[in-house]
């Protein structure tokens, strides 16, 4: 029986030890694990796997054109990611293996050994497409796009966080919306929305602790060396704990643009142009020189 | 104290243990370290008598058990019969069944036995579950062969350390031995100073039913006899 | 050969055996040989049987057994997919909107669910002997919530510990903030909200629960008593009657306290207050916090805690 899961002690040195054995580990894999689960790219370390939307590009549900290989040129939709070869996986469109499959495996309505599996595919052999309208004919025409950049960020509902804003490389006023995601049920420990927002906390005395005296040496150490007892708050702590300025409401706006608008005309400074300057300066000399005669 | 090399060392007859005051009982003991167990007449272990009699042959996969540890030998069952006769009875039975399965049918037995992948008994560290599976057995097959099913209206009560350890009851008892009762010892803690009480109010209270039922059956109207009840014991 | 045995130059050959040795004869049977004392014997017809394994239909376990806490619908081991993949951890921002006994419980169900998690997990790495990571996935997932929890916990300490070092430093921010509060508690026509607002304030300056029963009297308690005393004696135009004007003495100031907020029972106190002041009834500065702690006894039938000295 192996408690090793239960402890973290010596885990930085199997770290180690498992980066140098993993290529005989996964030879090892491939060798005992049978073909027609057998991964045909090479697995992704835990660092280099991707992790978010600027890694992966491509969503579950965005068209793409397959780029080489047998089925160069064809229209796909990306059904899933695959994690741990950092590859995609396509609809029937795509590339696709044959393996055997064993009797004991085989699925409801099954008739032969030989099955056609998806292939997983790399993000350098897809190209992603988009729906743009032509200035010239003014139809709606599909195209593959080179290349795709990332610029600012927005909430979106349908992923319920924020996501990054997908532009096309060169042209960034080009933006290709996400892919609706699948939707799937709430999770068993999920908390519903409301109960979520509830406030229930607020501030009530100045003498009264907030928490029993008795549970704080089980909530903080307080003779860890990583207290930031003396410690100033650097600028990215100040911008992360600083509300963001609160949009101009309309009123505000409207009396912005009055003022903008007055400034412009009433409250205008006054400068002296190079003709009224020779104007008072004639006047001057016209005065000096008739009071010096 | 279940282990005490001053305890009797031999055999003791039916006449020896009344005249001494001992209940007609047979005693198992289990080492909990190794799972081995330890048949006795007396609820003492006397480690020569019972290295001598129960562990003929010992080998690497049952070794003669160290009694040098006290706190590790705890009582498993104790087994209370009518008669002086029968308790001696299943006592040798369980000797005999000790011998066969160690020496005599030494294949046989081994065939039973749960093994680990190189063909050894299976084991986690010292400890063979398969000891004290086959004990239970074999008091099962003792008292069976050992006349109590011919004698009507005798009963015979086994006090078990826990409802775990004898088996499906069901399956394994009620079904060919409806005259054995079942029941827990009720421990309160696990110290050998207690364990000791209990074996001794056991033996009490053994006593005790016997001499109710031999009064009972002389003479029917007598039905005053001592009825102290041992509070160590609850029904299953 | 005799190897290394010591002894004398002759016991080697005293104890070496020749040929001239005769065999001892047999010994004369004895004439009163005891008879076997063993008459009794095995059955012969036992047989080895097939071990008994321990079996737990034996036992029964209650539906409330409190052990269940480690399973899920006491389920051996839940399937991977029943298994929550989807939600995210609380954040940071979520959790500082909760008061403590909330985060307490979110604390306990998240241990609960992480101690299931554990034994699932220690099942599938021995049981199953499955290398995967699932169950251990969720558990960490769960964990992230939980030592947000604590983080929201000590964070809320420290701004507690900072403000108040702040508030009672030179004791002018208590000082003007009381000030404040006294100019709008006078000022506000509205009895009753005006007493509704001197209930929070008594909580966040003096820490004076509207539950009096749950205060601890110290030294903070009975000063907040006497300003309270006071205040009310101002907001009814009271304690002109009284000499000083001002309340000093505990006694006074929790007769005065704990009368109901209108005009008439606060003057009704004040006739009580006079009395007292005309039998030189008084209650000794050093006596104060036992005083009002037997007062808030007998006036909420709590019997004291410790029992006060006899001297």
């Amino acid at each position: 029986m192996s408690y090793s899961h239960l402890s973290n002690t010596g885990s930085r040195f199997t770290k180690e030890i498992s980066k140098q054995l993993l290529p005989r580990y996964h030879k090892y894999l491939l060798k005992s694990v049978p073909d027609f689960l057998r991964p045909r790219l090479p697995l992704a370390t835990k660092e280099n796997q991707y992790k978010n939307e600027r890694d992966w590009v491509f969503m579950p549900g965005d068209r793409v054109v397959v780029t080489d290989g047998d089925c160069r040129g064809n229209v796909c939709v990306v059904v899933r990611h695959n994690k741990d070869t950092n590859s995609y996986i396509l609809n029937e469109n795509g590339p696709t293996i044959e393996a055997a499959v064993p009797k004991e495996l085989w699925v409801d309505g099954q008739k032969s050994h030989v099955v056609n599996f998806p292939k997983a595919v790399l993000k350098s052999s897809l190209k992603l497409l988009a729906d743009i309208e032509d200035d010239k004919t003014g139809k709606t025409k599909t195209v593959a796009i080179q290349n795709v950049v990332f610029r600012g960020s927005y909430f979106d509902k349908n992923y319920n966080k924020i996501m990054p804003i997908r532009c096309v490389s060169g042209q960034e006023d080009l933006i290709i919306p996400w892919p609706k995601p699948e939707e799937h049920e709430d999770g068993p420990l999920a908390t519903s929305q409301s109960i979520c927002r509830e406030q229930t906390f607020w501030v009530e005395s100045i003498v009264k602790a907030p928490i029993p005296k008795a549970a704080l040496p089980s909530i903080r150490n307080e003779k860890s060396k990583y207290a930031r007892k003396n410690e100033k708050l650097s600028t990215a702590d100040i911008k992360r704990l600083v509300a963001p300025k609160m949009p101009l409401t309309d009123t505000k706006m409207h009396f912005i643009a009055e003022r903008k608008e007055l400034e412009e005309t009433v409250y205008k400074k006054r400068v002296l142009t190079e003709e009224a300057k020779e104007k008072i300066g004639e006047k001057v000399f016209e005065h000096l020189s008739k009071e010096m005669l | 104290m279940s282990i005490s090399r001053n305890s009797s060392s031999r055999f003791r007859t039916a006449k020896w243990l009344s005249k001494a005051g001992f209940a007609p009982q047979v005693f198992l003991f289990r080492n909990l370290e190794s799972g081995q167990v330890c048949y006795s007449q007396l609820p003492t272990i006397n480690p020569a008598l019972v290295s001598r009699l129960q562990f003929k042959q010992p080998n690497w996969q049952n070794r003669v058990p160290s009694f040098n540890r006290r706190d590790i030998w705890k009582i498993m069952c104790v087994v209370t019969m009518p008669s002086y006769d029968l308790s001696i009875k299943v006592f040798q039975n369980l000797n005999r069944l000790r011998y066969l399965r160690d020496v005599v049918q030494k294949k046989t037995a081994n065939e039973y036995r749960k093994k680990n992948e190189w063909g050894q008994i299976w084991y986690s560290g010292n400890f063979r579950p398969t000891y004290s599976q086959e004990a239970v057995a074999d008091l099962r097959e003792s008292i069976l062969k050992s006349g109590l099913v011919e004698q009507k209206d005798a009963t015979s009560t086994v006090h078990w350390e826990d409802e775990w350890r004898m088996g499906d009851v069901n399956k394994y008892w009620t079904s060919v031995l409806p005259q054995v009762k079942h029941e827990v010892i009720n421990k309160q803690r696990n110290c050998s100073r207690e364990e000791s009480v209990i074996l001794k109010q056991l033996g009490d209270w053994a006593l005790n039913s016997m001499k109710k039922s031999s009064t009972n059956s002389n003479s029917d109207n007598n039905k005053d006899g001592n009825t102290s009840n041992y509070a160590t014991t609850n029904s299953n | 050969m005799f190897a290394t045995k010591r002894g004398f130059h002759t016991s080697c050959i005293n104890t070496a055996r020749t040929h001239f040795t005769k065999p001892k004869s047999k010994p004369a049977p004895r004439a009163n040989v005891r008879a076997p004392t063993i008459t009794t014997h095995h059955s012969n017809d036992l047989k080895i049987t097939a071990p008994i394994p321990p079996s737990v239909s034996n036992l029964s376990c209650s539906d409330d057994h409190p052990l269940w806490q480690f399973f899920s619908d006491k389920k051996f081991i839940r399937n991977m997919d029943d298994l929550d993949n989807t939600s995210r951890p609380w954040t940071i921002a979520e959790l500082r909107r909760k008061s403590f006994n909330d985060l307490h419980s979110l604390w306990y169900t998240c241990l609960k669910e992480r101690n299931i998690l554990a034994r699932e997990n220690h099942l599938m790495k021995n049981y199953f002997e499955n290398d995967r990571d699932t169950y251990s996935d969720a558990s960490e997932n769960v964990r992230t919530t939980m030592w947000r929890i604590r983080h929201v916990l000590s964070e809320r300490q420290w701004s507690f510990d900072i403000a108040s070092a702040e508030f009672f430093k030179d004791n002018t921010a208590k000082a003007a903030f009381i000030k404040d509060f006294e100019t709008e508690f006078l000022s506000n026509e509205d009895i009753d909200g005006s007493f509704e607002m001197l209930k929070r304030f008594q909580y966040a300056v003096f820490g004076i629960s509207e539950y009096i029963d749950e205060n601890k009297v110290d030294r903070l308690f009975v000063d907040g008593l006497k300003y309270i005393a006071n205040l009310k004696l101002k907001k009814f135009n009271a304690g002109q009657e009284l000499e000083g004007g001002e309340i000093t003495d505990a006694g006074e100031a929790f007769a005065i306290f704990a009368a109901e907020n209108n005009e008439q029972a606060v003057k009704e106190v004040v006739e009580v207050v006079k009395n007292l002041r005309s039998e030189n009834k008084s209650v000794s500065r050093y006596d104060e916090l036992e005083t009002v702690q037997a007062y808030i006894d007998q006036l909420y039938g709590t019997p004291a805690e410790t029992e006060p000295k006899k001297q």
